[in-house]
This record gives structure tokens, C-alpha cells and sequence, in this order.
């Protein structure tokens, strides 16, 4: 049997996009169905890593290390070659356009770009998304991308509609499941518990979980085609 | 039942770190000076005791320097994207100080 660690990078060149929250998040879903999570925090402010230590938290199959961007591929190669290795490896990076970013998309199964749907946000996703293309064509790769539209507003205004009629309009591949602002996301760090971790029967509670459940899934379709596709 | 690992990674872009150096650099990509350079930390299920970790006190230390030693402290900070405190602190540290990693701070960002 092969046991094969993906690489999903969560990348941004832009800060408060909702990068850690949906790490943490995802951390969450994917260790609540069964799959060993590892996060790597390449961000200087250590958000995921102190939410970590802060909270104790408790998640036997989920660990969090801090490295620096030069000693990512050896330290990639090192979890990968763990006793148990984890399936899934999360690389947050810091909201900055800098060498690390594009080291991180370069060791990745899968990049997701979060942003906001508004301009700004989906200016910086769009440069990041342009140097994935030019990595992939530079050094004959075909790493996937999937922009994730996050802290989408509920009531659903007119300047998001007309926002997320954008992103179709530019071809951008997207994940078809909206990310929502909701309470349970930010209370993760409040508490310590991803929203599938915090065992509550709140509507926005289920709500969150139903979401990440459903991006998890078209992670998994992603990561298949994407296997498809090298194999031939 | 026997068990191999593949690393799916690397077969996605077959880049040395050397070549995708280049390739930063020929784009242009800014590169931070990155306080962490020790082995990854590997966190796992830390002890309550390490949950409260207060920031350091500071204390504010003037000192009067060779106008010329300050010149070389702002043009070090100016190449390595770095604050002329982390130049300093970076210094120091090399020569044996004893500073947490958590206080190396390369950009000036306050932990949030």
C-alpha cells in the first residue's frame, strides 16, 4: 500500500483574507473524518502555531511546526518520511508577496487562494494566481488552484454578486462552496475548537461544518483529477 | 503487507531550492529575513505550563555609536529587510546573548 502526503498550500500575498481561520478549520474537517493533519506555519506573526499552544488543543492526529522558508523542502521530505506520516500537510504563509509564498506553492499538491469578494482581495489572489501559472510553465508543472471566496456576506449585497459574477467572468477557478462569516470560524480562536470540534447544535454551527465538509470534498475531487493528470 | 511512501511534492515541480531561488529573483519577489533558522519546531500536545507565554518587557537602552558603525546598521537593515533592531539583536545573539526566538522579530510586526 503507498501512503501519499499532499501538500495544500493556503496562499495569499495578502494579509486578513481569513488564511489561518481556514487552515485551522480545514485542520479540523479533515482530522474529524480520519486523516492525520499537519500545519506548517511559515508566518512570522505564528498565528496557527500560538492558537495551537494557547488552547492545548486537543487533536491526537493533528500537529503544528514552525520552520523557516529555506529549510521547507527538507523539513517537507521529513514529515513525509515520519514513522506515520500525516496525509495532509496545510502550508500557511504570511500575507505578504515574498519568496516564501511561491517556495510554499512550489512544494504544493493543491494551492488555495482565499480572498474576500472585493476588489482588493481578489487583485492580490489574481498575482498570486498568475506566478502559480508561471511556476507550473517554468519548471513543467500542473499544480491545481482553487480560489476560495471567504467571509462571504450572508444577505448577499449586490457588490458580491456582482463580485463573484468577476471572478466567472475571468475564467478563475473556484471552489463552488462559499466560505460564510460566521461566528464558530472566529470562535476557534477563541476556544481552541474548529468549528467540527466545538460539539454545538448552533445553526451557524452546522452551517460552518456542512461548508468545510463540502470544500473537503472538492479538495478530494481536485486532488484526484490532479492525480489523473501526472499519471498520464 | 509491505509499505512505501511516495512524496507527491516533489514530482509536481521538479525545482531545486537553487533554481526556484532564480526564479524569484529574476521576477523580482522580495524576500523577508526570516527569524526562524533553527530545525523546525514540531508541536505536540504542549504542557499547560507553556500555554502563558508573555512577551518580553522591553526596556528602551540608548547608546552612542561611531556615526559610521550606525551607517552600516541601517544599510544591513535596508538589504535584509529587516528592522536595524533585529541587525542588532541578530548580533548580538551570534556572540552568545541569550534571546528567545519569539523575541526575534525581523519586520517589527507586533505578535497578534
Amino acid at each position: 500500500m503507498q501512503h501519499i502526503t499532499r501538500v495544500i498550500t493556503v496562499a495569499s500575498s495578502k494579509g486578513g483574507v481569513g488564511k489561518s481561520t481556514l487552515c485551522i478549520s480545514l485542520a479540523g474537517a479533515l482530522a474529524h473524518r480520519g486523516d492525520a493533519v499537519h500545519i506548517i506555519d511559515l508566518d512570522e506573526n505564528r498565528t496557527v502555531l500560538r492558537w495551537f499552544r494557547q488552547h492545548n488543543v486537543d487533536l491526537p492526529c493533528l500537529s503544528v511546526s514552525q520552520v523557516a522558508p529555506a529549510d521547507l523542502l527538507g523539513h517537507l521530505k521529513e514529515v513525509a518520511g515520519h514513522a506515520n506520516p500525516p496525509s495532509i500537510v496545510l502550508i500557511d504563509v504570511a500575507g505578504v508577496y515574498e519568496k516564501a509564498l511561491l517556495q510554499a506553492m512550489a512544494r504544493s499538491n493543491l494551492v488555495i487562494v482565499p480572498a474576500q469578494p472585493s476588489e482588493p482581495d481578489l487583485h492580490e489572489a489574481m498575482k498570486v494566481i498568475r506566478d502559480l501559472h508561471e511556476l507550473n510553465d517554468s519548471f513543467g508543472g500542473h499544480i491545481p488552484y482553487r480560489l476560495l471566496l471567504n467571509m462571504v456576506e450572508p444577505l448577499d449585497p449586490h457588490y458580491q454578486r456582482h463580485t463573484i459574477a468577476e471572478v466567472a467572468r475571468l475564467g478563475l477557478k473556484r471552489f463552488e462552496t462559499l466560505m460564510h462569516k460566521r461566528a464558530p470560524y472566529r470562535e476557534a480562536f477563541l476556544n481552541g475548537k474548529p468549528p467540527h470540534q466545538s460539539g454545538e447544535g448552533r445553526v451557524s454551527a452546522l452551517k460552518a461544518v456542512a461548508e468545510m465538509d463540502a470544500i473537503v470534498q472538492e479538495i478530494d475531487k481536485v486532488l484526484g483529477a490532479s492525480d489523473i493528470q501526472e499519471a498520464a | 503487507m509491505s509499505t512505501s511512501r511516495g512524496f507527491k511534492p516533489l514530482a509536481s515541480i521538479a525545482a531545486s531550492d537553487a533554481e526556484l531561488d532564480a526564479f524569484v529573483a529574476r521576477k523580482g519577489v522580495p524576500a523577508l529575513n526570516h527569524a526562524v533558522s533553527s530545525p523546525a519546531v514540531a508541536v505536540q500536545a504542549p504542557s499547560p505550563l507553556a500555554l502563558v507565554k508573555p512577551p518580553a518587557v522591553l526596556r528602551r537602552v540608548t547608546l552612542d555609536l561611531p556615526e559610521y558603525v550606525v551607517d552600516q546598521l541601517h544599510d544591513r537593515a535596508r538589504s535584509a529587510r529587516c528592522t536595524t533592531r533585529h541587525v542588532v539583536m541578530s548580533a548580538l545573539k551570534s556572540t552568545g546573548v541569550t534571546i528567545n526566538d519569539d523575541d526575534m522579530i525581523s519586520d517589527g510586526r507586533r505578535l497578534r
